[in-house]
Formats: structure tokens, sequence, C-alpha cells
């Protein structure tokens, strides 16, 4: 491992630095790095292909592209409720995107902020739930329960735990956040997680900033290729997965748990994603974002609630599918989301 | 009479073959770092007396701009002669940056060696706004938030290319790996690749001047001008350099500034007072201050 030269050994050196450039290329079609000389000629003791740009540059994910859901696919007209009862960390600029695909097909948002949540949710097709900084009491769970069992629809953006800087006249203050998730998650039999993801060859620049794929089973109207910003892994008892991570995404806390994890899961009328920064004004263009959101508007938005639908029949389509059934990221976990 | 004539031969037998040069790198490496050290880099290329170089690595790193101005100088002299580095207490990234053209790198149990990485302060999205007019979107911030870290990345792809290059078949760190940017022991290190013996200076300087052939040589330590300044106690308790100058934080992140200031250094010296602090968040905390009670998320 050492690199002993000795008197000979520097002889050696100084004869092989006339074929630095022949190694380099050699290292290059190896697997390597660096991938050429730039226009240095090969001798040039100052040529430095380490900092060429075809060797340093990252590839750009493009960002275009607009949010087009079929009117076809959705039920013309209705109400989505978006959760602000909660302390939930949103602002317009994060659901600008979703909210103007969902008018775009006739749909109404309404925010819920206090009050009986039964009550907010009694005409409406669709629930969004982003990110909480409170859990919710067992009777919100429950009408969102029922309201899921008469077939409305929710989405549910959580996100990895995060540090706040906070900072004012007084100074700064620092605070950790977590999304509040875990009574509702755990009436669908779902968690996120609170590591965030991390890829550092397959990312939108940064680390932090993973590319996701569709599985093959999910029908996700053409996309290839989603970014994520930030994400926890989703983990959803019976669920399908509908985005992964490239392989070898390692989840922060683990130092050796690399894989494919999922990032977005759906099971009958449910969505859990492990991020909400994707589908902001600024990033939701990125890379199929605006295909995946256009998906997520189109689940929202055919929505067949039936008020008059009791709770039981969900409960016996879950019993029938609390099984792995659907699950295509592992065929024997229980869980969808399971590292592959 | 005997003793007359003999005495030149017995100085003829022990005369010097050549010299081995020592230069000091120590404390945080700014600009005038990057002039004082590349001076003594060139000085040793253009001093035919001089037939060996050992660097001292004392330091945390600092600039980027610095860090491969120093890379670029010990790239060229290894080129032209043996060069050795000894990790003193600590060369981590922009340090370990400089000393990774070396052909050998001695470091103790103790030394701290690796950061493989770039941070900066986050731009703040700051326009448009009613006080400062300007003829583009980002003449104010320099990137958008995705621009930002892409550029980030392209510094640090050229660092982990260096090291890379530069180590070769010695590293045993994926490209994934060496980018977490750990820092690690220097046992470690030889473990790993990063540095290749364990050893203090006068390892360094015998290898050195092994590897240039000599075996009666002089050694002789070249000196920085001008005022040396350090970020980490650590290093400054563990330098000899003379005029050694405590210095806090702000000192590279020109805090008076909005545009990101992008440093090669571990995170954990950017306390304030060159105390360690342990999240990264603090620098930001620094940099997050535009409009009262606003909120920025960091991640960690």
């Amino acid at each position: 491992m050492s690199n002993r030269l000795g008197a000979s050994g520097w002889a050696t050196r100084l004869l092989a630095t006339g074929l630095a450039a022949a190694v380099v290329v050699a290292v290059a079609a190896g697997g390597a790095v660096l991938a050429g000389q730039g226009d240095s000629p090969p001798d040039d003791p100052l040529a430095i292909p380490e900092y060429q740009p075809e060797n340093v540059s990252v590839d750009y994910v493009g960002a275009e592209g607009e949010i087009s859901p079929d009117n076809d696919v959705t039920t013309g007209s209705g109400t989505v409720v978006i959760d602000d009862g909660h302390g939930n960390r949103f602002d317009r600029s994060t659901i600008e995107p979703l909210v103007r695909g969902l008018t775009r097909v006739g749909y109404t948002v309404e925010f819920y902020r206090s009050g009986d949540l039964a009550d907010a949710l009694d005409d409406a097709k669709a629930f969004v739930i982003i990110d909480p900084a409170r859990e919710y009491r067992q009777g919100d769970v429950d009408d969102v329960r029922q309201f899921t069992g008469q077939g409305g629809r929710l989405l549910i953006a959580g996100e990895p735990n995060r540090v706040s800087v906070s900072a004012s006249l007084f100074g700064t203050s620092i605070q950790r956040q977590d999304s509040a998730l875990t009574t509702l998650g755990s009436a669908y039999g779902v968690s996120i997680g609170t590591a965030y993801l991390s890829n550092q060859e397959s990312a939108d620049a940064n680390y932090k900033f993973i590319r996701t794929q569709p599985t093959d089973a999910a029908e996700l109207g053409g996309v290839e290729e989603t970014t994520m910003y930030t994400a926890g892994a989703v983990r959803m008892r019976g669920g399908e997965t509908l985005l992964r991570t490239a392989p070898g995404t390692l989840e922060s806390s683990t130092d050796d748990e690399r894989g494919r994890h999922a990032v977005a899961v759906r099971r009958n009328d449910v969505v859990v994603t492990g991020d909400k920064t994707f589908m902001q004004e600024d990033r939701f263009r990125v890379a199929d974002n605006e295909v995946f959101l256009t998906y997520l508007v189109e689940f929202l938005a055919s929505s067949e609630r039936d008020p008059d639908r009791s709770i039981s029949s969900e409960s016996e389509e879950e019993d029938e599918n609390g099984t792995p059934d659907g699950n295509v990221t592992t065929a024997t976990s229980a869980y969808t989301g399971d590292v592959d | 009479m005997v003793g007359l004539a003999i005495a030149p031969v017995a100085f003829q037998t022990t005369e010097s073959d050549g010299t081995v040069a020592v230069i000091p790198l120590s404390g945080g490496i700014t600009g005038g770092t990057s002039s004082s050290v590349g001076s003594m880099l060139e000085q040793a290329r253009e001093n035919p007396d001089i037939d060996a170089v050992v660097i001292v690595a004392n330091s945390g790193g600092g600039s980027a701009a610095a860090s491969e101005e120093l890379y670029l100088q010990a790239k060229r002299t290894a080129q032209e002669m043996p060069v050795v580095a000894s990790v003193d207490a600590s060369a981590a990234s922009g340090a370990y940056y400089t000393i990774a053209p070396s052909d050998v790198i001695y470091a103790k149990p103790a030394s701290l060696v690796g950061s493989v990485g770039v941070l900066a302060n986050a731009p703040q999205s700051v326009e448009p706004n009613e006080f400062i007019g300007t003829t583009g979107s980002n003449k104010l911030s320099g990137f958008d938030d995705r621009g930002f870290y892409y550029l980030l990345e392209n510094l640090g792809n050229s660092f982990y290319n260096a090291v890379e290059t530069q180590r070769g078949d010695r590293l045993e760190l994926s490209r994934g790996e060496l980018a977490q940017a750990k820092i690690y022991s220097g046992t470690q290190a030889v473990e790993n690749g990063m540095a290749d013996r364990i050893g203090g200076r006068q390892a360094a300087v015998t290898a050195a001047a092994e590897e240039a052939g000599l075996e009666n040589y002089e050694v002789r330590t070249l000196r920085p001008r001008g005022e040396t300044v350090f970020l980490s106690r650590n290093n400054y308790l563990a330098a000899d350099a003379p005029n050694g100058q405590m210095v806090s934080s702000d000192y590279f992140m020109n805090t008076d500034d909005n545009s990101p200031t992008f440093l090669m250094l571990p995170a954990s010296y950017l306390g304030n007072d060159g105390e360690a602090v342990e999240p990264t968040t603090s620098v930001n905390a620094t940099r997050t201050t535009t409009p009262p009670a606003t909120t920025a998320e960091v991640r960690p």
C-alpha cells in the first residue's frame, strides 16, 4: 500500500513521469474519474487533467415541463383540503404547483386550520398532509381513517428529521424538527425514516438531493427519473413502491445500510412520500418531477369518495391486502420499502 | 603537520551531498499562506542545492482557492524532486490537498488526516428587493439555489480527482467514501491509504534524503515570511511557526459580505474564537441574519 520509492525508486519515477499521461488515460479506461487530458499535450509537466472541465463538471439535471393532468382521469370537480392545523411546515411556494394542477382539473382547495377535522373533510374528495409539527390526536386519526374508508384520497408528504436555524433581532437558535406522523402513520402501517437518504453518485449535484426512479410495476405516466431533496425512507405495510432511490443509497444514520430505499409508496387511497421539497416551485420541474406531480394531482382528483360508505369496508379491504400484496420491493417482507 | 594534511580529507568525506528543505505548512490556509508556502516550494525547485522537500503539515485547511494553488505548487515540485510530507497535529481538508502530491505521507497516531471536501455558506435569496438595483437576477446572490450546489460539487470533484490521482492505487477509499469527508487518525489514514507510514518529522526527512539518494545531507528549514495565523487552537499549540496568532472563523467567513466563501477545512473548526463546535449549522447561523425572525432549514 505504501509508496516506498527509495533511491532507485525515484529514478524509476523520473522515467515514469513522461508516461504519466498514458497512466492517466489507462486509469480512466479502467473506470476511474479522469477521462481525458484536456488540451494539454501528454508530456506537459503543467498538465492538470484532474482539473479539466470534462473531469470535474457535474451533469446538469434538466428542469423543464409543466403539470398536465388528464381531465379524463379525474372526476370533474371537488374539494381538496390541505392540513394547516398541525403546525404544518410549508409555504405557498411548496404547494403552489400542486394547487395549480388541482385547479386545472376543476378542483378547489381549502385549508383546515382548527376545529372538528371531520367537519372540514365533510365535503372533501381528498386530504393533503404536509410535514406536520404536531401529532394527530386519536379523534383526528379516526376522522382521517373514516375519510379514507369512504374512498377519500390521502396524500402525506413527510420529511426526515432536520435542524432549523432561526435568526431574529435577539440572536439565533437551533431547533430540531420532526415530521409528527407517528400516530397517523401507525394507523396506516406507514413510517418515514428520521435519517435523510444520501447518494454521492446519483444526485442532483448534492449528496442529499437524490435521484429516484419508479419501479417496473408503478404506473406513473411516463416518469423515468425524479429528484428528492433530503428525503426519508418510506416503509408501508402492504403498499406498492412508486419511487425508490438508486442502488447504493445510504440512510445517514447507518454506516453500511446501502441499497434502494422507497421514497414514495401507495396503498389503495393513500400515497406517502418521504419529501415535500420535490413539489415546490423551484424544484417541481427538475427531471420528471412535474410528471410525478401530475400523477399526484390525478390521484387526488380521481377520488370517488362516498360519505355513506362505512369505514368497515376499508378495514376488510386492508385485511385482504395486509399481507405483502403489491409489495414490489421485496417479495417476502411485510413492509414495502425495506432496503433492496 | 600530519593532522593538517589529513584534516581537509576528513572534511571532504563528511561534506554534505545535498540539502533536504523542510517547509512548514502551519495554521489556516489563506492567500498569504499560499503566497509564502508557494514561494518556498518555488525556491526549492529553483535552488540547485536543494534535492528534496519535506512538507511539515499542521493545518486544518482554509480557503479553497489558496489550497488549490498550494496543491499545484506541491505537484509541480514533486515532478522535479522527491517530496515527502509529515503530518504534525493535522493535515485536514485544504492542508491534505496540499500534501496529496507527496511521494510519501508520514503521520503520527494522533495526527488528524482527511476531511476531503468543500463547505460554503449558502447564498441567501435576497432578490428582488427595493434597496439595491441590479442588471441580472443573480447579481446579488451569485447563484440560484441549485446553481450553488452544482458549483460546490465542481470544487469537490476537483479535490477528489486530485487526491485520487495523486494517491492512485494506494487509496483504498471509494469515491463515495472519500467524499464523505471524514477525518481519520494517522493510524486509520495509513490503513485506508490516505497516508503511507507512521512516523514523525525525522522519519520524513530521512525518507526524503533516501528518495533523493543522499547519504550525507543538510536539513534546512525554510520559514514563511510574514505573520502566521491559526484557526484551531490545537494546531497553534503544536506548531512552531513564529508570530502565531489565533483568529476566529470570521477571519475566513467574511461575515460582512453576503457572497459565499468556499472553504476547505473541517466544519468543526468554524466555531467562534477557534473553539470547536459540533454542528455545521453554526456556519449558517452566522449567515442567516438577513430579515429578522426568518427561519431557514438546515438539514443535518
